[in-house]
């Protein structure tokens, strides 16, 4: 009898743990955001957040009358403190874990971003696993309020659109808040963000009109690099010097870059593969630095009037590859060199074959790598044409 | 006492790995070494290895002994007994320290708005019932989650590496400032923690069924424990970088946050979750149980009022042997080695292997 009586009420005290977690949080009280953007505000900053409109991305119910996403906005001394005032404007309490895209002002990225580094590590709701983009010429609060096509989810368009300019076109570089924290703290290499910009009006991007016409007025764009100092945004690169920068680190996984035929006219190559080896050394008591960058791909388009099937001219245009290609890199090299910012890790390098020597050289780094000798070699290798050998044009005119 | 639980050497083994990596492969060991982290807990290993030897020395002397008895039995009643108490609330402690470790680390990451005694509560109930079962059952479960630990541990670099992550330039260069920063991590801080800390299993080398093999299992548990954490922590380093890692609460959560592929296996911050409270779970039971089987050994008290006490007692104590994080870790590395882990885990010992050596001569004149 005793030991039934202590059964039941073993039984009726376990079932107190049944009732779920302490802090739960059912799904329909989350607003799960994809992006967050941060502006300077004053004294403090303004966070905007892009929060996903569940219903309306659903496959079946969407109707299709709704925007996919709804955009809050609140501002405050910290980002922390502006996040959690959006509680004022939004039903739901405002989830981070799903972020995918973090857009930071120009205004904001000029003044510094070592304290919204900050508060991105600190709060364990965030994950690392989204990027970090930096706005050009526009808040980043009209980043993130264009609608978009394709993608619902403006953030998802933004991070898509970065992963795969970066496959296929790369001048771009995702860039994530580890690699953005090492590059800042470090003495020997300064962070890059890729930008963003807007191209049309914000405010006419943000209603569902704007999505209903096939060439969109509004639209976000992917843009060129942003150079920093430590924590500060000090430059932009332009286009050609990005992917100067990116072939410099090795980050090209494919591009188009076109090349002057020897004998006139205009061929692109598709570039497939490259390997970038970065070596720094100090010589006669200064610090020298040597990129060598080998590189592989096929023609992809030919307006030349050199005879393709030639083994000495696939080799003469392979020449006139690692020309270009190595004056885009003195381009980004030298535009770093003026900003005076490390965006190579060339210092890094050196601290990693020469501890001792960097020991000297990290006080007076920046200084230092304004008038670095960077030497740039480049080896490039053609390996295909193509389905055709000569263009057409070239064939008819030989007739 | 009528028959002697007894566990096996595999066993021990498994129960002796988990403990080691226990909090350890979470929390991240020797990162004030900078990239050389991994170098710091190579060498606490060594030396932990050769500590080893001490405490088996003491061993081979009483095999038939608990820590607790053997340590009357050598030095006297009297001072034997007061040795043993003072052991006891070593144990106590440390099994506090570590459940605090859990709790924190649980409450930040996971569960922010659970006051932490809820956490420690029902991870100290289960240590209570694993106490109360006793060191057939600890051993046994031991063996199974060793399977289950290594498995998940195995899983890490499997996918770092599956998702490109590492990254060797970041353990470069290979000792930037010289030795010093290594050493100075290694001696005390990794020596006593983790390797050191096996002085607990003092207490149970007498359950162990092949009494010879003591010396080999324990010197193959803390290789193999020091081989796994050198090794995670480098990759750990590899992957996010020395800054980030030497300020990270909790790294191996960070750098499997990172493990993405193809958009799919993702989100794996769990694994290090599991991780935690299985070794957690181990390292919290093994120091509570250590310290329950002294008490047993030197007052005459029913089992079970001794497992309520000193269940309280680590769990009481958990929450309030710091108030907040900060002074909960400054404690954790800068006094606990020095006038804790030194004195127990390599000051008495030796002394003992001294008084011990010093008593055998005599005893063959």
């Amino acid at each position: 009898m005793k030991k039934g009586m202590a059964l039941i009420i073993t039984l009726i005290m376990l079932t107190n743990f049944l009732t779920g977690c302490w802090s739960k949080r059912e799904l329909n009280e989350l607003a799960i955001a994809s992006a967050i953007g941060i502006d300077k505000s004053g004294d403090g900053y303004q966070v905007t957040v892009e929060v996903i409109n569940p219903s309306e991305i659903s496959a079946e119910k969407g109707t299709g009358q709704r925007s996919p996403v709804v955009i809050f906005s609140a501002t405050g001394k910290t980002v922390f403190e502006a996040l959690r005032r959006i509680t004022l404007e939004s039903p739901r309490r405002v989830y981070l874990s799903h972020i995918r895209v973090v857009v930071l002002g120009e205004e904001l990225a000029r003044d510094g971003i070592a304290k919204i580094i900050d508060f991105l590590s600190r709060d364990s709701e965030f994950r690392i696993d989204f990027y970090i983009l930096a706005a050009k010429n526009t808040k980043a609060e009209s980043v993130l309020k264009v609608l978009t096509q394709l993608e619902k989810i403006p953030a998802n368009k933004i991070a898509q659109g970065l992963e795969i300019s970066e496959k296929s076109w790369s001048s771009t570089h995702a860039v994530k808040l580890d690699e953005l924290t090492n590059d800042f703290t470090s003495d020997g290499k300064n962070p890059v963000l890729t930008g963003i910009t807007l191209s049309g009006n914000a405010d006419t991007g943000m209603t569902l009109e704007n999505l209903k016409s096939s060439k969109l007025s509004s639209i976000q764009r992917i843009g060129n690099l942003a150079v920093f100092k430590k924590d500060r945004l000090v430059g932009w690169l332009s286009e050609e010097e990005s992917l100067g920068y990116n072939y410099v680190m090795g980050n090209v996984k494919s591009t188009i870059t076109t090349v002057e035929c020897p004998g006139g006219g205009k061929l692109s190559v598709e570039v497939l593969r490259t390997k970038s080896n970065i070596k720094g050394k100090i010589e006669n008591g200064k610090p020298k630095a040597k990129v060598e960058l080998s590189m592989e791909g096929n023609i992809g388009e030919s307006e030349c009037d050199l005879d393709l099937t030639k083994p000495e001219n696939i080799r003469q245009i392979e020449d006139a590859l690692e020309e270009v290609v190595k004056e885009k890199k003195k381009l980004a090299i030298g535009k770093a060199q003026n900003l005076g910012s490390d965006i190579f890790g060339f210092g890094e390098t050196i601290r990693r074959e020469n501890p001792k020597a960097w020991k000297e050289l990290k006080e007076k780094w920046n200084e230092e790598f304004e008038r670095l000798s960077v030497d740039v070699s480049v080896d490039a290798k053609i390996r295909r044409t193509g389905t055709i050998t000569n263009s057409p044009e070239q064939t008819k005119s030989k007739k | 006492m009528t028959h002697k639980p007894k566990i096996t050497s595999s066993q021990l083994f498994s129960l002796m790995v988990l403990f080691e990596l226990g909090s350890a492969i979470v929390i991240g060991v020797g990162t004030k070494a900078k990239q050389d982290a991994w170098l710091a807990i190579l060498l606490g290993m060594v030396g932990g290895s050769f500590l080893f030897l001490s405490y088996h020395y003491i061993y081979k002397n009483y095999p038939e002994l608990s820590f607790s008895i053997l340590l009357q039995r050598s030095l006297g009643k009297i001072p034997g007994k007061a040795l043993a108490l003072l052991y006891i609330f070593y144990f106590m402690y440390i099994a506090a320290r570590v459940l605090r470790d859990f709790g924190e680390l649980l409450v930040t990451t996971a569960l922010p708005e659970t006051p932490i005694a809820a956490a420690n509560l029902f991870i100290m109930l289960v240590v209570a019932y694993g106490s109360y079962l006793g060191i057939e059952v600890l051993g046994r479960s031991g063996e199974i989650f060793f399977v289950v630990f290594m498995f998940l541990g195995f899983l890490f670099p499997l996918l770092a590496f599956a998702a490109g992550l590492p990254k060797g330039e970041n353990l470069l260069p290979i000792l930037e400032q010289g030795w010093k920063p290594v050493l100075t991590t290694a001696f005390p801080v990794t020596l006593t923690f983790p390797f050191g800390e096996t002085v607990v299993f003092m207490m149970f080398f007498s359950n162990l069924g092949s009494p010879g093999k003591v010396l080999k299992v324990g010197e193959a548990a803390i290789m193999l424990s020091g081989l796994i954490l050198s090794s995670i922590i480098a990759l750990n380093i590899s992957i996010l970088g020395p800054t980030i890692i030497e300020n990270a609460t909790f790294p191996l959560l960070k750098s499997l946050g990172k493990v993405s592929i193809g958009n799919f296996i993702q989100r794996l911050d769990s694994i290090a979750i599991t991780l935690l409270i299985v070794g957690g779970f181990f390292k919290i039971a093994v120091f509570t149980f250590a310290a329950i089987c002294g008490m047993q050994d030197i007052l005459n008290i029913k089992k079970r009022f001794i497992i309520i006490f000193v269940g309280i007692t680590v769990f009481v104590a958990s929450l309030n042997i710091a108030s907040n994080v900060p002074e909960h870790l400054e404690i954790g590395l800068k006094l606990v080695p020095i006038y804790l882990h030194l004195p127990f885990q390599i000051g008495i010992p030796l002394i003992l292997c001294i008084i011990i050596m010093i008593r055998n001569r005599f005893a063959k004149k």
